[in-house]
């Protein structure tokens, strides 16, 4: 019962403190009109680009047995989400750093590890509601989706952007410290672009780079959502919804206490060494 | 007498130079260690006003970052209300309200209102009460006519005043103030030290501060912790203080400035006088000497002279000769 109370009690909290930085992200977000309608514009860049390409391969021959243009679409609107996911709360430590108030919020007696889901809240929001405007975008330019499965969409989308903020926490947790440079990230955006299958199937990788593109979770997240989304989804080669879905929690239970420790040790380093403020 | 809030023994606290692999992410110029918090120990009472002095690098940013929980000390412990600043963390946030020295940590796009509802959430008001907790912190620092401007469209000191509402509005019971008036004109200043006592006052807070400006000091007229290089020089009343001043002054006020000088260079071919100083027609010697004596040296020279007493030891001429003699010790 006690147990169940104090539960409940940092729940609650959980939820006043992401509410907090909720609300002042979103005066933030309001307060630049035109930097949001710009975010959206450019969201759409791609998938109007991509409606040529898609021309080129659906028409030049190519031995394609689905709608690649469908099939990029969601590549690209997952890409796009799983990219703020993953970089949105590293940057949002920097900007903090920069502009001297890291330190004031860590006064706030807010449990550090709680910073990351908190401050995620209006990011992974952003990161929904664009990938959701990119798919409606992309219907009147000829992709077509199964609606019906938009639920089972949502549940994947959200364990990505889930399983890929712990990533996004790892790769923070150096950039606190090291105030620019972010290897953990930039290494895994570049194993992300190239072993995901955003754009290309990962059948067509050479086997060895197949193997190591079910280690990241955005291959789990891209092919689940090109099977539920795409009218013929059950045709693209590669394991099934449901084993992806668990192989997106198992990557979060596993990553989770990891990336968390990491990011305590590192404000517990930087407090030590006194290198939490200053850029 | 009641217990102390803060209580901070033996501290002191030394950045060692960055590890190989650090210096890899990030470069720095501190190639040796640098200590600084020596030894420091003092208490802090309810309702007393601590005033933290010492020049740059002294070690008080230090002793509030330890207090705050920023950086932890290398050794001795500091408590606040018995818990230990550094294993009790995240409870004792909670007892204190920060103001740092800087501004910019308001969220200066937001308004009034909304810095201080984005600080209460954080520290866990519950909804029910944070709105009119907010309106009423705004009446207590004069800034309710401006509770929903945003912090781009004031001033210095009314920043200063709502980083003060920020730090009060949780009601914490000890308030750290780092350097509150450094952006403030004087005036703006005076009102706030003002703010500052009488919220200390009318809540029985244990405050600590911080200032360069002496005259604040002298106007709070509390306890006076003195650091230097991570040292305390002097720790007790800021009357105590003064008293301890080595040398009694006199002021000897003359016609106008060229008359100064002329006593002046009179004064300085005798012995016993420590040190003179010209601040407009008057001239200051800080002497042993029986005020009679200087009277008589300065005999020929009556048209010139308006009056000679003696006068308080001003609290900047204390300090450099408490820093001067610690500085020779050491």
């Amino acid at each position: 019962m006690a147990i169940a109370q104090r539960s409940f009690t940092g729940i609650r909290r959980m939820a006043q403190v992401a509410g907090a930085f909720f609300r002042i992200d979103w005066i933030d977000l309001t307060n630049y009109p035109l930097a949001l309608a710009m975010r959206f514009l450019n969201a759409f860049v791609p998938i109007v680009t991509y409606l040529f390409v898609a021309q080129l391969v659906d028409g030049g021959g190519a031995d394609v047995a689905f709608d690649y243009y469908t099939f990029v679409v969601i590549g690209i609107v997952a890409m796009g989400a799983l990219a703020a996911s993953l970089n949105s709360f590293g940057n949002a430590m920097l900007r903090l750093v920069e502009q001297g108030q890291l330190e004031m919020f860590l006064v706030e007696p807010v449990p550090w590890r709680s910073l990351p889901f908190a401050m995620m809240t209006m990011p992974g929001l952003m990161a929904v509601v664009l990938a959701v405007a990119t798919l409606v975008a992309s219907i009147p330019l000829g992709a077509s989706y199964n609606f019906s499965a938009i639920p089972s969409a949502f549940v994947i989308l959200m364990l990505g952007l889930v399983a890929t903020l712990a990533i996004g926490i790892a790769g923070a947790s150096v950039k606190v410290l090291s105030k620019r440079a972010d290897p953990v990230l930039a290494l895994y955006s570049i194993a992300a672009s190239i072993l995901s299958g955003a754009f290309y199937p990962v059948e067509l990788l050479p086997d060895w780079l197949r193997a190591l593109s079910w280690v990241i979770p955005h291959t789990y997240v891209m092919q689940a959502l090109r099977r539920v989304l795409m009218p013929n989804g059950e045709v693209l080669p590669g394991p099934d919804t449901s084993f992806a879905i668990i192989a997106l929690i198992a990557f979060c239970l596993v990553m989770y206490p990891i990336a968390l420790w990491i990011f305590g040790r590192t404000l517990e380093y930087g407090r030590k060494i006194g290198a939490l403020s200053g850029y | 007498m009641s217990e102390p809030i803060v209580a901070i023994e033996h501290l002191g606290k030394v950045y060692e130079p960055f590890s190989r692999g650090m210096r890899l992410l990030l470069r720095t110029s501190v190639k040796e260690p640098v200590v600084a918090l020596d030894d420091v120990s003092l208490e802090v009472h309810p309702g007393q006003i601590m005033a933290v002095l010492g020049p740059n690098g002294a070690g008080k940013s230090t002793l509030f970052r330890v207090l705050t929980g920023l950086t932890t000390p290398t050794t001795g412990r500091a408590t606040i209300m018995g818990l230990d600043a550094t294993r009790d963390s995240a409870k004792v946030r909670r007892l204190i309200g920060f103001m740092p020295a800087e501004n910019r940590t308001l969220l200066l796009r937001h308004s009034c209102r909304e810095n201080l509802a984005f600080h209460g959430r954080l520290q866990g008001i519950p909804e029910a009460q944070l709105h009119d907790r907010i309106d009423e912190t705004l009446e207590t620092v004069g800034l309710y006519e401006a509770r929903d401007r945003i912090g781009f469209a004031l001033s210095s000191g009314m920043l200063a005043r709502l980083m003060l509402a920020r730090a009060i509005l949780h009601e914490p019971t000890v308030l750290i103030l780092d350097e509150p008036t450094s952006a403030v004109d004087p005036l703006g200043a005076f009102e706030l030290i003002s703010m500052i006592q009488r919220i200390a006052t009318e809540r029985n807070l244990a405050v600590l501060i911080s200032s360069h400006r002496l005259d604040e000091v002298e106007m709070l007229n509390d306890h006076v912790v003195l650091l230097n290089r991570g040292r305390v020089v002097y720790s007790g009343h800021l009357s105590s203080m003064t008293a301890q001043a080595r040398r009694p002054r006199i002021e000897i006020v003359a016609e106008n400035e060229s008359a100064a000088e002329k006593l002046s260079s009179t004064l300085s071919t005798i012995d016993g006088i420590d040190s003179l100083q010209v601040e407009g027609s008057s001239v200051f010697v800080a002497t042993d000497l029986p005020i009679d004596g200087i009277v008589q040296t300065l005999n020929g020279y009556g048209d010139l002279i308006v009056s000679i007493g003696r006068t308080a030891p001003r609290l900047r001429d204390v300090l450099g000769e408490m820093l001067g003699s610690n500085s020779e010790a050491s």
